[in-house]
């Protein structure tokens, strides 16, 4: 008796606090007070029947504005094979403050300001002009957000990389340093930068299984001490805080398995995201609102395909070419020695 | 200008040839590290799936672009099919055929692998001429399959059901510069057999059962693979619009059949054919061997754009034996 009663009394202040937690959830109450807003995160989607525009910064796009080919029944995805000539991308995460900005950040590196979207689900679209071009490669597109929310500064920034790319308008910019690395951009406040997302033909190349390096930036700079949460759509998840040089990396988890093996694909592209977030306690002044901290986040979201050695074997490829070899050089051998005449002496009849 | 004449019919071709797939070798499997690329509709086996190559081969975007339905190969994008296929074209005239003998990789392995033999005293194997006459016609399959295979993947011929995108390359799957060439760039990735479907498993296992037989037979015949090549079929359709050319003068040829054993490629028609003026076979790959060792002035010609840049000559044929005497 005397052991349970410290245990139901226990029992009793933990039902209280549920009961408390879940009557101020509707009212909001604790909501209002302690919670941050959520990180933005900018997401696909392809507007239908779209036209492209002049491009504002490059003028009228001398490529042509047909769309790529969308496949019989599916939902056209963005892919560097089905290049699209106008996107949108829509944001998640809002209500955005009033000083909220986008942008675009070519592929040549040339940038131009994006205009937000808020009628209805807040948005961005920028004309990407098919054909060799400076869209052709990849192009960062950034959303930021600033607002104070009790007294801290919440710096949202969300980042979408579009890998606008046809093979026929040709590999040549896989020479070209600037198209070839991930970019980061001086006035985003907080981005995350991840290394060999693609190849030198501009194809995504991150497969699972392998190490992935991931960047935070800060004003251009990189920043020590950023926690990195990275989640797959299968809801695996690994949290890591960048070194030094702002960089962190982990292993890809392959999370891709079939029940049978005629069912496994080996273009299935998987989804993964990326989140960073930095706390600093410092005060100052945003738009005539004090705050004492500044609270950064910032979204990434790319994908991946299964690993190679998942179906792809070295031990079989090398096994049938070493017995070919083998079977081909004893059969050429004995073909030679088989035609080979014995010597014989001619005798001459005296 | 007659010294010069003199000069270039005195010359050691097979050395400077030698030096010039070398080069060749160099830029298209290395041209990546130095930021080179010299096309990629070239009549030559530049793989593209080496990362660093400094020219790709026609072969794998013309089988790409077979894989589009009738509707688009016969409109717009038929446009973009006929412009590959005329840069394709304008590469190849300029050196004909020789992009076999001077340019393509796949034949300075071969031809690597011939000297390698040579050295360990190893003989030459030569097939007799009807196994020499049916094998060639293997390369007009192959050349007709690499068409129809993808074709069928974006259309329905003959009613049957569409194919597999995994036949979308079905030549490059087969082909051992696709597993060869990577190798000189360190890249061994192509040597896999292919898990991920059926289709996949049968091209890749048999990929890598060709590159098998390929290392024995290139070991111990000269040029082995050239005789099944398609591209050297592809090649012959357009060999009379080159601008470089091989030609034989009938009445000067003594028939003495040098041209035949020095040929790589085992063409007998060199040495019996006394009547055409083009001599060039399909198998011809013009490494100009046969010119080098004809003793008979003037019989046997390369001209490059009507004007004779090597001919035959009893003086240069001497020269060159004298040559290879010292060196054995």
């Amino acid at each position: 008796m005397i052991a349970d009663f410290p245990h139901k009394r226990g029992n009793q202040l933990l039902l209280a606090c549920t009961a408390f937690w879940l009557l101020a959830q509707p009212v909001g109450i604790l909501q209002a007070r302690t919670m941050a807003p959520e990180p933005l995160t900018l997401g696909l989607a392809l507007a239908k029947n779209a036209v492209a525009p002049v491009c504002d910064t490059h003028g009228n796009p001398a490529a042509p504005t047909k769309s790529g080919r969308p496949e019989k029944g599916r939902i056209p995805e963005e892919s560097e094979h089905r290049p699209q000539p106008f996107r949108k991308y829509f944001l998640s995460g809002a209500p955005l403050g009033a000083a909220a900005w986008a942008k675009v950040l070519r592929a040549d590196g040339s940038n131009s300001a994006l205009e937000i979207e808020r009628d209805g689900a807040a948005a961005v679209s920028l004309p990407t002009p098919l054909g060799e071009g400076p869209c052709h490669g990849g192009n960062n597109v950034y959303v930021v957000d600033q607002q104070v929310t009790d007294g801290v500064l919440e710096v949202r920034s969300a980042k979408w990389l579009t890998l606008h790319h046809n093979c026929a308008w040709g590999h040549d910019h896989k020479f070209d340093q600037q198209r070839q690395t991930s970019q980061h951009a001086a006035d985003i406040p907080f981005e995350i930068v991840i290394d060999s997302l693609w190849d030198k033909n501009f194809h995504s190349d991150v497969r699972a299984g392998e190490p992935l390096t991931i960047k935070v930036f800060k004003d251009g700079q990189p920043v020590k001490g950023a926690k990195v949460m990275f989640t797959t759509a299968e809801k695996w998840q690994r949290q890591t805080t960048t070194g030094e040089d702002g960089a962190s990396s982990l292993l890809l988890v392959d999370d891709y398995f079939v029940e049978k093996w005629p069912d496994f694909k080996p273009d299935h592209r998987g989804n993964f995201s990326v989140t960073a977030e930095l706390r600093e306690e410092r005060t100052g002044l945003f738009q005539d609102q004090p705050y004492t901290a500044v609270h950064y986040t910032s979204t990434f979201s790319w994908k991946y395909s299964p690993a190679k050695r998942a179906y792809n074997s070295y031990a079989y490829g090398l096994l049938i070419g070493a017995l070919f070899l083998l079977f081909s050089g004893a059969g050429i051998y004995l073909h030679r020695e088989r035609r080979q005449r014995p010597f014989s002496r001619i005798k001459l009849d005296e | 200008m007659n010294k010069l004449r003199h000069y270039l019919n005195n010359v050691n071709l097979s050395r400077f040839r030698f030096r010039v797939q070398l080069a060749a070798f160099a830029l298209l499997i290395y041209g990546g590290f130095l930021a080179l690329n010299i096309g990629d509709q070239l009549p030559s086996f530049s793989c593209v799936f080496d990362q660093n190559r400094g020219g790709s081969c026609y072969l794998f975007g013309f089988q790409h672009q077979m894989s589009m339905p009738f509707s688009r190969l016969l409109g717009g994008a038929g446009i973009g099919v006929l412009i590959g296929l005329a840069t394709f074209f304008l590469y190849f005239i300029v050196l004909n055929k020789g992009w076999c003998g001077f340019i393509c990789p796949l034949g300075t392995v071969q031809d690597l692998l011939t000297r390698l033999r040579q050295k360990f005293k190893i003989r030459n194997s030569e097939y007799t001429e009807p196994t020499f006459r049916s094998l060639k016609l293997l390369k007009y399959l192959l050349l007709f399959l690499l068409i129809l295979l993808p074709m069928a993947i974006g259309n329905s011929i003959f009613g049957l059901p569409q194919l597999s995108h995994d036949f979308a390359t079905p030549f490059c799957m087969i082909c051992p510069g696709r597993t060869i060439l990577p190798l000189f760039s360190g890249d061994v990735s192509q040597l896999v057999i292919d898990f991920s479907s059926s289709t996949k498993i049968v091209l890749s296992g048999l990929g890598m059962a060709i590159t098998g037989v390929f290392l024995a037979g290139a070991f111990v015949k000269k040029r082995f693979i050239c005789l099944f090549c398609p591209m050297s079929a592809l090649h012959y359709l357009f060999h009379k619009a080159g601008l470089l050319r091989l030609t034989k003068n009938g009445a000067k040829c003594s028939r003495c059949g040098n041209c035949y054993r020095a040929c790589d490629a085992g063409i007998r028609a060199i040495a019996d054919d006394l009547e055409h003026k083009n001599i060039v076979k399909d198998d011809c790959m013009m490494c100009f061997k046969c010119v080098e060792v004809c003793p008979e002035e003037g019989c046997l010609q390369v001209s490059f754009l009507g004007l004779p840049v090597f001919e035959a000559t009893s003086e240069g044929f001497f020269k060159r034996m004298e040559e290879k005497n010292r060196e054995q």
